[in-house]
C-alpha cells in the first residue's frame, strides 16, 4: 500500500515538473517570428572538432581508436566492423563493473538496465543552427547513444562572467539492444528555440557485445528559428538521405506516449489531499501526519535526488523528513550532472551532515562550480566521507585537492579519472589520505614522482588505475614502489603503460599474491619469452581478471600455465596475438571453470569454427572475437 | 611475333593494372604571395597480375601512394613493400598500403607539420603498430610535402624509392638513395616475435630530409625502385619535356602514364642494360636486362595557378 502511493508520488513530482516544461517549450515554438524564405534550408556540417570526452580506447595523442575520429567526415560508413579510424571508448558491457576495481554502485541511482550514462564525447561544429536532425554514423555494435545533448559553445565557456552553460536534452532513451550492422542514427529529436552548435552524446555500453565503434556525427540544422508549424516539414528534409529507419528509432516517440498516458491516468486517479479518517480518535490528520517520522523517511528513501528537493517543496511536514540526513548518506550526482551547481552544493551541504559517498563526475563543467563552493561543501560535509568519485571535473586542480585531503580524513576511495590538472604540481597535495584503498588516475596527467610519492603515502592501498597516464615516463620504479609499499594491491591497471620491464614486473607479481585484477593490455615492452606471462600465473592464485590486450608475444605456453594455475579466473583478453594455438585456448576453457568473459580478437590461430563450436560447448564463457569488413 | 604477343599481354595488363588519376579538388586561395600548389597524375604496374591482382584503391602491387592536401600543404608519397613476407604467410603489400593510408589521414588532418614530413613518417610507423589486428611486413617510405605559402618542397626519405625535380629540362633537386647493400634499402618494419632482431628494421629516424626551393613550373617525378632501377634520369627528362607542356591535369597524368608505361616495357626487356643492371655490375654482379618490379610513378607539376582546380 504504502508503495503504490509512494510510486504515485513520484510520479506526480517527475510528471509535474515535466508538464512545465513542455508548456514552455510550446510557447517558444509559437513565437510568431518572420521567416526568410532562403534561410529556411537546412544546413547540414559534419563535427569541426571533440572538444571532451571521458574516456577512449586509443593511446593519447594517437589516431588509432581515438575519440577525436568522430570529429570530421566519414573514413569508414558503409563499412561495418572493428576499425582503426573509428571513436571507440574504454568498455562496455557489464565486465569492468563486475571486476573487484569497479566502484560500488550507489543506492539510489535508477536502476533501470541501460539507463545510466557511462560515457560521453562532445563534439564542437562550426556553426550556429537551430538543430533539425542529428545523425551519428555507427559503425560498429551500435545502439549505446541514450542521451542526445546540446548547447551554446562560446555561452558555455563564459568562466569568467560565471555564465551558466545551458544544456538542452534533445533526446534520451534507455539502451535496447540492437541489431548489428552499420547505420546512420538519427533520433527524433526535441525542438528547441536556441541555435546550437555543441552536440554531446551519452552512451551508456552495458547491453554492447563489443565496442561501439562511432565514425562520425552530422549536425543538420536551419540559420533562422523555424516556426513550429514548420518541423514536420524540415524533419523530412533532414531524413530525405536517411537510411530506413531502424525498429527503436520508430519506437521511441511512441514509447513516450505511452508512458505519458499512463501517468496520466493514474494522476487522474490520485488525490493529493485526500483525507483519512482515521477510525481511533485521529482527529482529522492526514495519512502522513499519522505515520512515525521513520517511515516516512523509509519511503523517501526510495527517491532519487531530484524529487526529494520536489518533495520538500511540497509541505512542511515532509520538508523536514526530506532534509533528514539519513537520506544523504549516499550521494549520485553524476546523472543530473549539467542541474548541478554552486548553489546546489550551497543547498546541499545542510543536509549532508553525514555524507558518506558522493558521485559528482562530469559536474562543475565550465564553470558551474567553483573551487570556492566545493571547499565549502567539503568543510561542513566530508567529515565522515569515504568514497568520492570526480570523473572529469573541470573544477579540480591543486587547490581543490588540496581540499579534499584536508577535509576528508576517512576517504578510501578517490576517483579522478580523466581530470586534466592532475599533474605533477597538483597531485603532491593528496599524500595525506593515507586511508586511501582505491584510487582512479585513469588518463591524468600524473607523473612517475608524484605517483611514487601517493603510493609511499598509501600503504593501504588495493585498487590502483593507472590506465593512459602518458606523463609517467617510469613505470618500472612505479611498480618497484607498488611492492615495496603496497602489500594489499589487489587490482592494478596499466593499460597502455610504456618502458615496462619485464624482471621488475615479475618481483612485483611474486610480491603480491592477493593480485586479483590486472591489466597490462597494450603494455608491449612486456615479453613472453621472459616469462612474465607464466609468472603471472604462477604467483596469483586469486586472479579474476587479466588482460594481456594487444602484447604480441602472448604464446600457448602462457595460456597452459593459466590453465593450470589460475582457477579463479574470470575475465581473459590475449586480443592479437599470433602465437597461440586454437588448442591452448580451449584447454583454458576447459579449465578455468568460472571463466566467463575470453577477448580473442584477431588472434591468427583462433578461426571463426572454433569460436562457433566452444560458444556451444562452454555456454558460461562470452567468447568475444572482433572482425574487420572491407566491402 | 614475340613482339605482338608481348604487346598483348602488356595491354592486357594495363587494363587489369589501371591507370590512376586523381582529381582532387581544393579551394583556390589567393593572396599577394601566390601560394603554390602540386597538380598532380599518377601511375604504375604491378609486376604480378596473379595473386594480388584484387584492383584496390592507391596500390600497386606491393607499392602503395598517397596524394593529399591539407590546408597548409600539398603531399604526395611512395611506399614500397618488401616481397620477402609472403615466405611467412603474410601479404606484404598490407604494410605499405596501411602506412600511406595513415599517412594520407595523417595530412588531411592537420596531424603533422609541412616542414618536417619526416613525422608523417615516424608518426604512421607509430600508428601501425596500435592496431588491434597485428600488422607484419617492412616497407620503404618517400614522403615529399610542398608548403604553400613558403615555395618550399619538404622531403623525407627511407630506402630506395625516391624523387626527381625537374626546372627547365634539368634536374635541379633529387633524393638519395639509402642501401644497407645492394638491392637491400633501409626499410621500416614490424616484425613477429619471434623474427624480431633477425628481420631488417630501420628505425623512421633514419629518413633522409631535405628541403628545396620551388617554382611555378617544377616537375616533381616520385617514384620507387621500379621506376627508377629501369628509366635513366636522362631518359625521364625527355620523357617530361616532351610530354609535359601545360598546367593541365591531363597532360600530368598522360606524362605519368607514358613514364610508367616505358619503364615497365624495359623492365621486361631482358637485352636493356637498365640502370638496377649497371649498378650490380658495380656491385660486382653480372646482369643484364630489365628489373621486373612493381611500379609507380606519381608527377606533380608546381603552379601558383589556382583556378585549373575550380
Amino acid at each position: 500500500m504504502l508503495f503504490t502511493v509512494l510510486k504515485k508520488f513520484r510520479k506526480i513530482f517527475k510528471t509535474s515538473h515535466k508538464t512545465k516544461m513542455n508548456k514552455a517549450e510550446d510557447q517558444a515554438g509559437n513565437d510568431k517570428l518572420s521567416k526568410e524564405n532562403g534561410e529556411s534550408c537546412i544546413v547540414r556540417i559534419f563535427g569541426q572538432d571533440v572538444t571532451d570526452f571521458s574516456s577512449q580506447y586509443g593511446a593519447e595523442s594517437r589516431m588509432t581508436y581515438a575519440a577525436q575520429n568522430l570529429a570530421g567526415n566519414y573514413n569508414i560508413y558503409p563499412n561495418y566492423g572493428d576499425f582503426t579510424q573509428a571513436c571507440v571508448f574504454r568498455t562496455y558491457g557489464p565486465w569492468w563493473r563486475m571486476a573487484p576495481s569497479a566502484f560500488k554502485p550507489y543506492r539510489k541511482t535508477p536502476t533501470a538496465v541501460g539507463f545510466e550514462s557511462e560515457d560521453y564525447i562532445e563534439v564542437l561544429f562550426e556553426e550556429r543552427l537551430y538543430p533539425i536532425a542529428v545523425q551519428i554514423y555507427e559503425t560498429y555494435n551500435p545502439g549505446a547513444i541514450v542521451k542526445i545533448m546540446a548547447s551554446d559553445y562560446k555561452a558555455g565557456t563564459n568562466v569568467d562572467t560565471g555564465k551558466q552553460s545551458k544544456w538542452i536534452t534533445l533526446w534520451s532513451s534507455p539502451a535496447v539492444e540492437t541489431e548489428q550492422r552499420v547505420r546512420i542514427f538519427s533520433p527524433p529529436i526535441k525542438k528547441i528555440d536556441t541555435r546550437v552548435n555543441l552536440i554531446r552524446l551519452e552512451l551508456n555500453h552495458s547491453l554492447l557485445g563489443y565496442y561501439t565503434e562511432l565514425d562520425c556525427i552530422m549536425l543538420c540544422g536551419v540559420r533562422s528559428r523555424p516556426q513550429s508549424t514548420d518541423y514536420p516539414n524540415l524533419r523530412v528534409q533532414a531524413s530525405q538521405l536517411d537510411p530506413p529507419r531502424t525498429p527503436r528509432e520508430q519506437a521511441m516517440p511512441g514509447f513516450y506516449a505511452q508512458e505519458e498516458e499512463k501517468m496520466v491516468k493514474e494522476l487522474g486517479s490520485l488525490k493529493l489531499n485526500d483525507v483519512y479518517q482515521c477510525p481511533e480518535g485521529g482527529e482529522g490528520k492526514q495519512l502522513f501526519e499519522m505515520l512515525p517520522g521513520e517511515v516516512i523517511v523509509m519511503i523517501l528513501a526510495y527517491l532519487d535526488f531530484p524529487s526529494l528537493a520536489r518533495v520538500a517543496q511540497t509541505c512542511r511536514l515532509l520538508k523536514e523528513h526530506a532534509y533528514d540526513h539519513i537520506l544523504y548518506l549516499e550521494m549520485n550526482l553524476q546523472p543530473i550532472w549539467h542541474m548541478v551547481s554552486n548553489t546546489t552544493l550551497d543547498g546541499l551541504s545542510r543536509r549532508c551532515q553525514h555524507l558518506q559517498r558522493l558521485n559528482l563526475s562530469w559536474c562543475g563543467k565550465s564553470g558551474t562550480i567553483k573551487g570556492s563552493a566545493f571547499k565549502r561543501f567539503l568543510s561542513s560535509c566530508a567529515s565522515s566521507l569515504v568514497t568520492l568519485q570526480l570523473s572529469c571535473c573541470s573544477f579540480i586542480n591543486k587547490d581543490t585537492m588540496l581540499h579534499i585531503s584536508r577535509f576528508c580524513p576517512q576517504l578510501k576511495e578517490l576517483d579522478l579519472s580523466g581530470c586534466g590538472d592532475v599533474d605533477k604540481m597538483s597531485a603532491l597535495v593528496l599524500t595525506p589520505l593515507t586511508n586511501l584503498e582505491r584510487l582512479n588516475l585513469y588518463r591524468t596527467k600524473i607523473d612517475t614522482i608524484t605517483i611514487i610519492a601517493l603510493i609511499r603515502s598509501m600503504p593501504e592501498l588495493q585498487h590502483l588505475n593507472l590506465g593512459s597516464c602518458k606523463m609517467i615516463t617510469n613505470i618500472v620504479e612505479v611498480v618497484l614502489q607498488l611492492r615495496l609499499n603496497c602489500p594489499k594491491l589487489k587490482s592494478l591497471d596499466l593499460w597502455r603503460a610504456r618502458e615496462m620491464d619485464d624482471s621488475v614486473f615479475q618481483e612485483f607479481v611474486a610480491g603480491c599474491p592477493l593480485l586479483e585484477e590486472l591489466d597490462v593490455g597494450w603494455c608491449s615492452d612486456l615479453r613472453s619469452v621472459n616469462g612474465s606471462f607464466t609468472c603471472i600465473a604462477e604467483n596469483c592464485k586469486n586472479l579474476k581478471k587479466l588482460f594481456l590486450t594487444a602484447n604480441r608475444t602472448v604464446c600457448d605456453n602462457d595460456l597452459l600455465s593459466l590453465a593450470k594455475h589460475s582457477r579463479h579466473l574470470q575475465q581473459l583478453d590475449i586480443l592479437g596475438t599470433r602465437e597461440v594455438s586454437s588448442k591452448a585456448v580451449e584447454q583454458v576453457l576447459a579449465s578455468c571453470k568460472e571463466m566467463v568473459f575470453f577477448d580473442v580478437s584477431f588472434c591468427a590461430g583462433v578461426t571463426d569454427n572454433d569460436v562457433a563450436l566452444w560458444k556451444v560447448k562452454y555456454p558460461a564463457v562470452n567468447i568475444k572475437k572482433s572482425f574487420q569488413n572491407t566491402s | 611475333m614475340q613482339s605482338v604477343a608481348l604487346y598483348g599481354r602488356l595491354v592486357a595488363r594495363a587494363l587489369v593494372a589501371g591507370i590512376h588519376n586523381e582529381f582532387q579538388l581544393k579551394p583556390g586561395t589567393s593572396t599577394q604571395k601566390q601560394p603554390l600548389h602540386l597538380v598532380t597524375g599518377s601511375a604504375g604496374f604491378s609486376k604480378s597480375v596473379t595473386k594480388n591482382s584484387a584492383f584496390s584503391k592507391w596500390t600497386f602491387g606491393d607499392d602503395a601512394y598517397f596524394i593529399a592536401r591539407s590546408r597548409a600543404a600539398d603531399v604526395i608519397g611512395v611506399a614500397d613493400g618488401v616481397g620477402g613476407w609472403r615466405n611467412y604467410g603474410i601479404d606484404p603489400s598490407v604494410f605499405p598500403r596501411q602506412l600511406m593510408l595513415t599517412c594520407e589521414r595523417m595530412v588531411q588532418e592537420g596531424h603533422f607539420h609541412p616542414q618536417a614530413p619526416a613525422s608523417i613518417i615516424a608518426a604512421s610507423y607509430e600508428e601501425l603498430q596500435q592496431h588491434k589486428d597485428p600488422l607484419m611486413g617492412s616497407s620503404t617510405a618517400c614522403i615529399v610535402s610542398l608548403h604553400r605559402e613558403e615555395h618550399t618542397i619538404y622531403s623525407a626519405n627511407l630506402g630506395d624509392s625516391g624523387f626527381l625535380i625537374v626546372r627547365d629540362n634539368e634536374v635541379v633537386h633529387r633524393s638519395q638513395e639509402q642501401q644497407h647493400y645492394f638491392n637491400t634499402p633501409f626499410q621500416l618494419a614490424v616484425a613477429p616475435p619471434g623474427q624480431q632482431g633477425r628481420v631488417l628494421s630501420d628505425s623512421p629516424e633514419m629518413a633522409e630530409s631535405s628541403s628545396f626551393k620551388v617554382e611555378d613550373g617544377d616537375v616533381i617525378v616520385l617514384g620507387t625502385d621500379g621506376l627508377f632501377d629501369n628509366l635513366s634520369e636522362d631518359m625521364i627528362l625527355g620523357y617530361v619535356s616532351s610530354n609535359l607542356k601545360d598546367n593541365r591535369e591531363e597532360s600530368v597524368q598522360k606524362t605519368a602514364s607514358t613514364i610508367a608505361e616505358s619503364a615497365y616495357h624495359l623492365s621486361v626487356d631482358p637485352e636493356y642494360m637498365s640502370p638496377f643492371a649497371l649498378s650490380a655490375i658495380d656491385a660486382g654482379i653480372e646482369l643484364t636486362g630489365g628489373k621486373p618490379d612493381d611500379i609507380t610513378c606519381i608527377m606533380a607539376r608546381v603552379t601558383h595557378q589556382s583556378d585549373i582546380f575550380m
